[in-house]
């Protein structure tokens, strides 16, 4: 059985500085070890890192104009047309 | 057709089930499909992208691009995560990018564009939330943040400068700047864990 103490609040800011990328180069170092020594973290990682992509839908809401909308279709379909009949694309 | 805004709300939910068929319907060249997946994710893509580069005409170009992207290439992987996390970080990704070229000097977020996307489980909340009801989810958490919290982490995340110009801007020292925007992290992941995890 590991009796080695763990503190999880300082673990716990190693691997916030590590997803937001804000560790020292001693910090880096130390929690490199620790996920080395428990890969179990890196679920801990993809937590935060989810929290963080997530930041994004708190932003107020704003829109596009009306026009982006028929102006990017217009685009890919101008691409698709294009891929079609190039003869470098064919078989 | 277009939906009234209740029906629009009713519908979300199943609508957000079928982000990976239609996925699939506009792989394989439905151009339709594009214009369902833009209706819902447009909105999302320019806000991220205006936040960050701040000039409507340079979020709108973004938006384009990132749904060319999508439209394009084999970048994008239902199983790795889903269609709103993936377009988020591409868009973050690009417009870091761009501020990075247009002021032609390397920053320490260079990193931000190597973390792989994170991989919700599809059936947390979250995921079958309609993007209002997440935008709710995410702003209740972040408004429960102490002031100085949500300010660094959104520093940190949304603007291109680094750890010490942040401090030396709000003139606080570098180690607070870090342990703010940490403990804004680890306390926004808290408020979120019910719907997310």
């Amino acid at each position: 059985m590991m009796t080695e103490p763990v503190s999880p609040e300082p673990l716990e800011e190693l691997l916030a500085g590590y997803v937001l990328g804000n560790l020292s180069f001693e910090e880096a170092m130390e929690l490199d070890q620790k996920l080395c020594q428990n890969p179990a973290l890196n679920i801990e990682v993809s937590h935060l890192q989810e929290v963080l992509t997530v930041m994004c839908y708190g932003i107020p809401e704003a829109s596009p104009s009306p026009h982006l909308r028929s102006a990017l279709l217009a685009v890919a379909k101008n691409e698709a047309s294009m891929t079609i009949f190039l003869p470098w694309t064919q078989g | 057709m277009h939906l009234g805004s209740d029906e629009r709300r009713a519908n979300s939910s199943t609508e957000l089930h079928c982000d990976v068929q239609l996925f699939g319907e506009m792989k394989a060249g439905k151009i339709e499909a594009l214009g369902i997946l833009y209706d819902r994710y447009a909105s999302l893509v320019y806000k991220l992208a205006l936040r960050i580069l701040t000039n409507p005409t340079d979020a709108e170009d973004l938006t384009q691009e990132v749904f060319l992207i999508l439209w394009r290439g084999d970048n994008y992987n239902p199983s790795r995560g889903s269609l709103g996390s993936f377009l988020t970080t591409l868009t973050r990704s690009r417009a870091i990018d761009k501020l990075r070229s247009s002021s032609s000097n390397s920053r320490f977020l260079q990193r931000w564009s190597q973390i792989a996307i994170a991989e919700p489980s599809p059936s947390t909340p979250f995921e079958l939330a309609s993007l209002a009801q997440r935008s709710e989810y995410v702003r209740k958490a972040l408004a429960q943040l102490p002031e100085q919290q949500r300010q660094a982490l959104a520093m940190a995340y949304y603007e291109d400068l680094s750890q010490s110009e942040i401090a030396s801007l709000l003139g606080i020292p570098l180690g607070t700047i870090k342990s703010r925007s940490r403990q804004g992290l680890l306390n926004l992941r808290k408020k979120l864990k019910d719907v997310l995890e």
